[in-house]
This record gives C-alpha cells, sequence and structure tokens, in this order.
C-alpha cells in the first residue's frame, strides 16, 4: 500500500492546500451574499446548487488548476525537485498521496458550497426549492471535470521543466483535441446538409463532453448530462493513468530545464505542423466530395500549403535545437503528420459518406421521432416528450426518406429556407437503429405537411396526457393571480391533469391551440434528470378545471367587491380592462363604474366546454404608488354584458390586436 | 556501507559522472572534493536516488537507492540549492520532516534550534543564506538517518558556524555511528573532519584514500648539499615532485618516515629538513603522480 498511497504525505499536502481552498470557499461565499438579492424570484423555482451559485464551477476551472500547480510545482525548480525525489516515498505513491489531496479538497470546496446555498436559498428565500438529485449530478460532472483537468496538469508538468513550458504542453493537449474534433464537425456540417450538428462523430462530438461544450457551444444543462458526466470520468481516468506512468518516468533533471525534452519536443512539432496542414488537408477533402467552393482549388493550392507546413516543422526544430545537423529527426516528424493527415481526411470521408450513403427506402424506416424542434411554442418538459414520440405515419415516413435520397443525389444541395419552412433534428429508425439527422422542409407546403404530420398529430398531443403527479412536481400559482393552500393547489392540478386525460385527441388540440390566456398553472418536475418546466393552461376546453377555478376565485372576489366598491368611492380605480384569445381592451374612465357593475352582475361562476371565456381586470391605486388587480370573469353565455362590452369599446381597425381607449 | 559500481550519469552529449566505482564504509565522514564540474553533486545525487544512473549500481546497505522507499528512509540529504516550502517556517518544515521521516526527533529539532539560536516561528525566506543552511542541516539531523549527505553545507557560513555545523556533525556519527559524506570544493574544509577522502575530476574518481594513510606517506624534504648535485642522486628514491633551488632541493617522496630518513642521510646532506605537508599539496602532488595537470591557478594556490 505505501508504495502507492502515502498517508503522511496526504495530510501534508492537504495542509499546503489550505490556502488556497479557503480563499475560494471565502470568494464563493461573497459571492452567494452579495449576488442572492439578483436571484430572487417572484415565483417559485425549481433549481440546482449550480444554478444559484455558479462559483461551484471555479472548482475546475481555477481551483484545481491553483491547487495541482501549488502541490507539483516542484518539479520545475532543481532544488525543489531534488527534494521530492530524495524523500523515502517512491513517485508513484507522491503523485497518488498529492493528487488524492486535490480531489479531497475538490470534494470540500464542493460540499461546503451545497451546504451554503442551501442554507441561503432553502432557509432564506422561501420560493426556491432546490432538485437534489440533479445537484449531485452537477457536483459528480464538477468533480470528474476537476480530476480530468488536474490529470492533464499533471501530465503537462511530468513533460515539462518550466512554468511556461507546462502551459504550453497542457494547452496542447487540452485544447488540442477539442478544437480539432470541432474543426472536423464544423466541415461535416457545412458539406453534408443532413448533418446534426450535435450527433456528429458520435461519442466525439463535443457536445458529449462538458470542457469543450463551455468553450464551444452552450447548454442549460451543461453539468447534469449524464453522458458528459461518463465521459469526464473516462477521459479523467485515462489521463491519470498516463500521468502517473509520465510522472514516474521523469528525470528529476528536468526540472527547471527550458528546453523540451526530444519525445516532447517531437509531439509539439507534429502537432504544429499538422495544424499547418489542416487547410489543405480540407482542400483535398473537398476535391473527393466535390462539394463546396473549395472543390474548385487548385492542386497547387494545396502543394503550397503543404511546403508551408513542412518550412513550419523545420523552423520549429531550428528554433529548438539552434541546429538542423541531424535530419534524422524529421523523419518520424513527417511520416507522423502524412498519418495524421490520412487520419483527418479518412475521418472526413467516413462521416461524410455516412450522411450520403443513408437513404433507406419508406418501409424501411420503424419509425421517427423529432429530437429538435425549435419552431414549437412548447415549455421543455413538452419537449422532452415530444422528443420520445415515434411517429409512423406512412406519409411521414415518405417525407423523410425522400428528402435524404435528394441529398444523396445532390450533394451540393443548400439549404433554400424562406417562410414556413421547417428543419427539424430527427431520429430516424431502420433495423433497430437510431440515425440522426437534419431534414429540411422547404417552405410552406412542405414544412405545413410536416407539421401537420407530426406537432399536430393526434400522437403529440397525447403528451397531454402525460403530466407528472403531483407529488413529483413543484406547482407555482403565480399566474392565478390569487394565493392557494397546498390542498388547494393539489385538487386544482390533480383535477386538471385529470381532465386532460379524458379529452379525446381532438379536444387536446383544441385545447393545445386555444390562446386564450385565463389561467394556468406551470411548475416544475424533474424529467431525464433535467429540470423540466411546464404551463398548463386553464381555460374552457377544460371546463371541470375551470370551474373549479372559479369557484376557488369566488371567495376572494366577494371579498374584492367590498375593496373595489370604496376604490370607486375615493376615486383611486385606475382600469378595467378585458382580455380575450388575443385582443385586449380597456374601458374608458367614465364607464368604469358601470363595466364594474355589469362585470360583477353578470361574473361566471361556471363555463361549459368550449365557451368564449373573458377575462377582467379591475387595477385599483393601493397607494404609496402600488396597484392591485383584481380578476373576474365571463363567458359567452353573459348575453347582457357582451352586448354592453361590444358597445362600448371603439370599432376596432382589422389590423390592430390592441386598442387602448382614453 | 554504500558501494558505488561502475556509475555513469550523462546529460544529453556531457557525461558528468563516469564509470565511477567507490565503496563508503559505515561510520566513517566521507568527503568528496573536486573542481567545479567533477561530478560531485551529481554523484551525490545518484548516491541519494534522485537521479536515476544510466548505468552501474547504488547500493545502501545491499539495497539499489533509485525509487526506494526503505533505502531512501535511511538517508538525509542536505543539497547545494536549498529548498523549502513557500512561506514555511521551520516549524512547519519540521512537521513535514516528522512526516516524511521515520525517525524524526522533535525533541532533536528543538534542541539544534536552540543551539543554533534560530526562531523556529519565523519564516525561513526572511533568513540569511546561513542561517538556511544552518535551518537544513538542522532539519537532516533531527530526521536521525543513517547516512547524512551534504553537498557543499559550509558555503556560506561563517567560520565560528562551521565549526559548530563540523562538530555536530562529527557527534552523530559517533553517537549514532552514521556515516556522513560532506562535498567541497576546498580541501582545506575537509581536512579536520574527515576521515575517507575522495577526489573527482571530470567525472572519475582519481583518488580515494583514508586520510591518516595518505598523510603518513607521503613527505616533503627539503635537502642541501655542498657540492653540485642533480635529481640524478636521488635514483633510489620515489620521487613524486623535484624542485632545486641553487644547493637546496625540495622534493616530494613517497614512503615510510624512517626510511626516508635513513635513504637521505646516507647522502650525507648538509642540510635534511622534513617539512609538514598540507592535505592540498598532498593531493596535488598525488594527482601530478598519476599524470593529471591541474591549471596554473591551483599550483600557485599550493606554492
Amino acid at each position: 500500500m505505501k508504495k502507492y498511497f502515502s498517508f503522511s504525505l496526504y495530510k501534508d499536502a492537504l495542509c499546503q492546500l489550505k490556502i488556497p481552498v479557503i480563499a475560494f470557499l471565502i470568494i464563493s461565499l461573497c459571492y452567494q451574499l452579495l449576488f442572492f438579492s439578483e436571484n430572487v424570484v417572484l415565483q417559485l423555482t425549481m433549481t440546482t446548487f449550480y444554478g444559484v451559485n455558479s462559483t461551484m464551477a471555479f472548482s475546475f476551472y481555477l481551483l484545481t488548476p491553483i491547487m495541482t500547480f501549488v502541490l507539483f510545482r516542484f518539479m520545475c525548480k532543481r532544488n525543489s525537485s531534488d527534494f521530492y525525489h530524495s524523500i523515502p516515498f517512491t513517485r508513484v505513491s507522491i503523485v497518488i498521496s498529492f493528487s488524492v489531496a486535490i480531489m479531497t479538497m475538490v470534494a470540500v470546496f464542493l460540499i461546503i458550497n451545497a451546504i451554503c446555498t442551501t442554507i441561503i436559498y432553502t432557509f432564506v428565500l422561501d420560493l426556491y426549492v432546490i432538485s437534489y438529485k440533479i445537484s449531485m449530478l452537477e457536483m459528480l460532472n464538477l468533480f470528474f471535470n476537476s480530476f480530468l483537468v488536474m490529470s492533464i496538469i499533471i501530465i503537462a508538468f511530468s513533460l515539462g521543466g518550466t512554468v511556461f513550458n507546462n502551459l504550453i504542453i497542457g494547452g496542447v493537449i487540452l485544447i488540442g483535441p477539442m478544437a480539432l474534433i470541432e474543426t472536423m464537425t464544423d466541415t461535416i456540417r457545412q458539406t453534408a446538409i443532413s448533418a446534426a450538428d450535435d450527433y456528429i462523430f458520435g461519442i466525439f462530438n463535443i457536445n458529449n463532453h462538458t470542457l469543450p461544450t463551455m468553450i464551444f457551444s452552450y447548454d442549460d444543462n451543461l453539468f447534469n448530462n449524464t453522458t458528459r458526466i461518463l465521459t469526464s470520468l473516462a477521459l479523467g481516468i485515462i489521463c491519470y493513468i498516463v500521468a502517473i506512468i509520465f510522472f514516474n518516468k521523469r528525470r528529476s533533471e528536468s526540472a527547471a530545464s527550458f528546453t523540451f525534452i526530444k519525445p516532447v519536443r517531437l509531439f509539439l512539432n507534429i502537432c504544429l505542423t499538422f495544424v499547418t496542414c489542416i487547410y489543405p488537408a480540407d482542400l483535398i477533402y473537398h476535391k473527393i466530395i466535390k462539394v463546396g467552393e473549395e472543390q474548385y482549388h487548385s492542386v497547387f493550392d494545396i502543394v503550397k500549403w503543404y511546403l508551408v507546413a513542412l518550412m513550419v516543422c523545420i523552423l520549429f526544430e531550428f528554433v529548438m535545437t539552434r541546429t538542423l545537423k541531424n535530419l534524422k529527426v524529421f523523419i518520424p516528424v513527417l511520416i507522423s503528420v502524412i498519418l495524421l493527415n490520412a487520419t483527418y481526411i479518412g475521418g472526413l470521408l467516413l462521416e461524410y459518406n455516412k450522411y450520403m450513403n443513408f437513404t433507406p427506402k419508406t418501409d424501411e424506416i420503424e419509425y421517427i421521432r423529432v429530437i429538435d424542434d425549435y419552431y414549437s411554442y412548447d415549455s421543455n418538459f413538452l419537449e422532452y416528450i415530444t422528443a420520445e414520440i415515434k411517429y409512423d405515419d406512412p406519409a411521414l415516413k415518405e417525407m423523410v426518406s425522400s428528402r435524404l435520397k435528394y441529398y444523396s443525389q445532390n450533394p451540393d444541395a443548400s439549404f433554400l429556407g424562406g417562410k414556413g419552412t421547417v428543419y427539424p433534428t430527427l431520429a430516424i429508425c431502420v433495423d433497430g437503429k437510431e440515425y440522426y439527422r437534419d431534414v429540411y422542409f422547404d417552405g410552406e407546403e412542405d414544412g405545413s405537411k410536416f407539421l401537420e404530420l407530426t406537432y399536430y398529430s393526434q400522437k403529440n398531443v397525447a403528451k397531454y396526457r402525460l403530466f407528472p403527479s403531483y407529488n413529483d412536481c413543484v406547482i407555482d400559482t403565480y399566474r392565478l393571480a390569487i394565493k392557494l393552500n397546498d390542498n388547494d393547489k393539489k385538487n386544482l392540478y390533480n383535477t386538471l391533469i385529470e381532465e386532460l386525460k379524458s379529452l379525446s385527441d381532438e379536444q387536446l388540440i383544441d385545447y393545445a391551440m386555444d390562446r386564450t390566456d385565463l389561467s394556468g398553472l406551470s411548475g416544475f418536475t424533474i424529467y431525464d434528470n433535467k429540470i423540466a418546466t411546464f404551463d398548463l393552461k386553464i381555460n374552457s376546453y377544460v371546463p371541470k378545471t375551470l370551474n373549479y377555478w372559479f369557484e376557488l376565485n369566488k371567495a376572494t372576489n366577494d371579498n374584492n367587491y367590498a375593496q373595489i366598491s370604496d376604490a370607486f368611492k375615493n376615486n383611486k380605480v385606475n382600469s378595467i380592462s378585458i382580455n380575450h384569445s388575443t385582443s385586449y381592451a380597456i374601458f374608458k374612465a367614465e364607464n368604469m363604474q358601470t363595466a364594474f357593475d355589469m362585470i360583477n352582475a353578470h361574473k361566471a361562476d361556471t363555463c361549459s366546454l368550449g365557451n368564449q371565456v373573458y377575462d377582467c381586470f379591475v387595477v385599483v391605486d393601493i397607494g404609496n404608488g402600488e396597484t392591485a388587480r383584481y380578476r373576474y370573469y365571463f363567458t359567452s353565455d353573459s348575453k347582457e354584458f357582451l352586448d354592453y362590452y361590444n358597445e362600448n369599446l371603439p370599432k376596432r381597425p382589422a389590423s390592430e390586436d390592441f386598442i387602448v381607449t382614453e | 556501507m554504500i558501494e558505488v559500481s561502475n556509475l555513469t550519469k550523462k546529460f544529453n552529449d556531457f557525461t558528468a559522472v563516469n564509470n565511477l566505482s567507490c565503496t563508503i564504509p559505515n561510520g566513517s565522514i566521507y568527503g568528496m572534493v573536486g573542481s567545479n564540474g567533477a561530478g560531485k553533486s551529481t554523484l551525490l545525487r545518484m548516491i541519494t536516488g534522485v537521479y536515476k544512473p544510466d548505468d552501474g549500481t547504488v547500493l545502501v546497505d545491499g539495497e539499489q537507492i533509485f525509487d526506494n522507499p526503505s533505502a531512501k528512509a535511511k538517508i538525509a540529504y542536505v543539497p547545494d540549492e536549498l529548498f523549502f516550502l513557500p512561506g514555511a517556517s521551520m516549524n512547519r518544515m519540521s512537521d513535514l520532516y516528522k512526516r516524511i521521516y521515520p525517525q524524526y526527533d522533535h525533541e532533536r529539532f528543538s534542541f539544534l534550534t536552540e543551539a543554533f539560536k534560530l526562531n523556529p516561528k519565523k519564516p525561513i525566506h526572511t533568513f540569511s543564506k546561513g542561517m538556511k543552511r544552518q535551518a537544513a542541516t538542522i532539519l537532516a539531523l533531527a530526521a536521525k538517518p543513517t547516512y547524512l549527505f551534504f553537498d557543499e553545507t559550509f558555503d556560506g557560513l561563517d567560520p565560528i558556524m562551521r565549526n559548530i555545523v563540523k562538530k555536530v556533525i562529527c557527534e552523530d556519527v559517533l553517537e549514532r555511528s552514521a556515516t556522513a559524506i560532506i562535498t567541497s570544493h576546498s580541501l582545506r574544509e575537509l581536512e579536520d573532519i574527515c576521515d575517507q577522502l575522495a577526489l573527482l575530476h571530470k567525472g572519475g574518481l582519481v583518488l580515494q584514500s583514508n586520510v591518516e594513510n595518505i598523510k603518513t606517506t607521503l613527505h616533503k624534504v627539503q635537502i642541501a648539499f655542498n657540492f653540485d648535485f642533480s635529481q640524478d642522486l636521488f635514483k633510489d628514491i620515489e620521487i613524486l615532485n623535484y624542485k632545486q633551488n641553487g644547493s637546496v632541493a625540495t622534493i616530494i617522496t613517497r614512503g615510510e618516515y624512517d626510511d626516508i630518513i635513513e635513504k637521505f642521510n646516507a647522502l650525507s646532506p648538509v642540510l635534511l629538513d622534513i617539512l609538514p605537508l598540507s592535505l592540498e599539496e598532498l593531493f596535488t602532488y598525488e594527482m601530478a603522480a598519476l599524470g593529471y595537470d591541474f591549471d596554473v591557478s591551483l599550483e600557485k594556490e599550493v606554492k
């Protein structure tokens, strides 16, 4: 055991790391205290530790590099390197003991932050609900990424002799592969029209890795994506093993040496030369697939770039060694660069052909899922469910099959765009395996047809029957404008989701398409390890719920009546307005009393299915510059009020949806 | 015992230590002397397991030293360039040493710190160069290792402190039967403390000997005659160096004292004196006898 780990060295390392950890904890706490008021929300919000305390990410992009530097900087100076290599520990036990100490401190940092965040946001601000499950996933990802970053830095320290050299090596190892993948992904994206961004090159796509996603992309669920957690762990383990091997092999005399050791020098030369070769390699790729303007570059253009790469290779060696006497050193470099070029071009061609050769016939497609429907207005809970719906409509399969065939036959096809065009990312199942493709449905005709077969189909609206049970979500009633106790809130929600389950598909479509903004419930739930928000409308297509809602409002409205009457006496009524479907109108001041009397006399206590519902607001000045809003409803059954309403509003010009009366 | 066999170490095209073999007996104070670039520090780093030799072996009590914690636990190394944790005080370094060395004795550390009049709570980076050397020596001695290595430790110490450090090292060697290996580029520094001496030059071990031995076998004879003479007169005597100025000759010769006196007296000189030789002179003449050429400045110093 002592050969691999020393508890005493570990303890001493913890002592050495005290100061940076305490400093960062104080910074995190100050950040949370200073900025928590900016995180105050008006409605109940489900969030995670990282969601309200982004300083937790310091763990891997600031704290870990600093701690690794503190413990391993001995490798950059002769005296400290000699000291640590003379003490009675194996090299392996030094690196493992120190790295375990670093990861211990990362865990301490994350846990203490989690505790502070819990205290601040749960006990101080009662509008937050912290999802501990997702928070744990985030912390796991942060921990694994810290492990990965630490391992890469140790590799760099093992190969370099000074801090500057280590930065170069670490930068190449950290940024190089992800930049290369992103470059190749971009090339495929530009040449293969059906290539779906997040799925190009499979597991190597930067979207599956936390660090590159942070640098090159964006994702709300950056840290709680399980694929990223696993790739961070896997890469961390690989890099850590490499780090231990390199650390063990490192010669103490490398400390403080400004020159790179020969293998590192050759590696850097290969990297630099290869980077110079990427452009001509791209040109070769375009020439082979005959797509894009790049295909028209001459052979001379390509050759001249490779000559430049050769010059870069020679120049680098000359700068590093001050001599060009030993020409044999170029042989492994050039062979490696040639192989890398072949791999680069070969990799692009393989990926490209994967897209171009994917032309399933209609009857070969088992089902299609719409992964990314950016054009919907659904909350993300519904989007997540939508992504799992398997459409097997033959017309849809035919559309998709013909589009893919078209792309294969017309590799230079480009996205036409235009009104009505949709271009979702689809998962197309063939022989039990899913293939991810971007498919463009140009123009209104194709776009509408696609939407009709998917978004507006019965299969899609079925998602409204899949809302979680009350105990599996957090419901906020801010849209209701009245406060409900927990029991009423639960009953209202349960009534709504049960009623939705009972509606037919056509009724659900009506419910989904209705734009009346009467009332609703919003909420958060956990779906596939992600916080998913949802909004549920309460409208006349769920009459049972709406009537229950009216009943809940009644008691409040009765109380409000007396207050509004007083407000009229004191000339404190600011406005009375009505909201219906997509229109909104305000009564003239001289009509407000009468309008209110009419509303009060005809306000609805019930509503039947599909009835028109009008939403009325009475806004009252309550002093100190503040106003209160009172809400009433009436339906199309209230004929007398409707007549009054239509008489007292100015005629609506056809093109305007909103009018304000004077 | 430390056994070094055929040790070689190269840095790119430069050979710092070339096929060197030596034995450091237990309980001795072993001095290594050599000019700058002779390979002393490199050899020490290989013996203490800091460097991995390109060829050859280093055995400490029969065990390979490189990456071997049980062998390294017997060793404490005070290098020429000292290391302390950034911002650390002696107490902090003592904590580190306590965790590193199994035999570490905190009482001895406290005793020595007091004896050297150092403040253990003050950051070591505020100490003078000499005080830092004292601090490093104290920590090494408190570790109670079997083998102590001091690389040019006396540099930067004032003469009084130098003597104190030498005294402490000698006490340690005597009380615990420890072995001390001290390098210096000055024989004068090592003369009064070492009982074994090795001379390194250009990566090789030129001379290794017991100090007493070397002092009793080389002699500086001043002789004068009242007749003309040359070096041929002394053809039966082993001469390492011969200088004649008129009728007086100064001769460096090897042999037993009584034999030397008898042989020279047999030549009927008018003057015969056996003069004391410093260690530096002894080494210089041994080296010359081995065919090594030193620069003029060294010869002037010897004269």
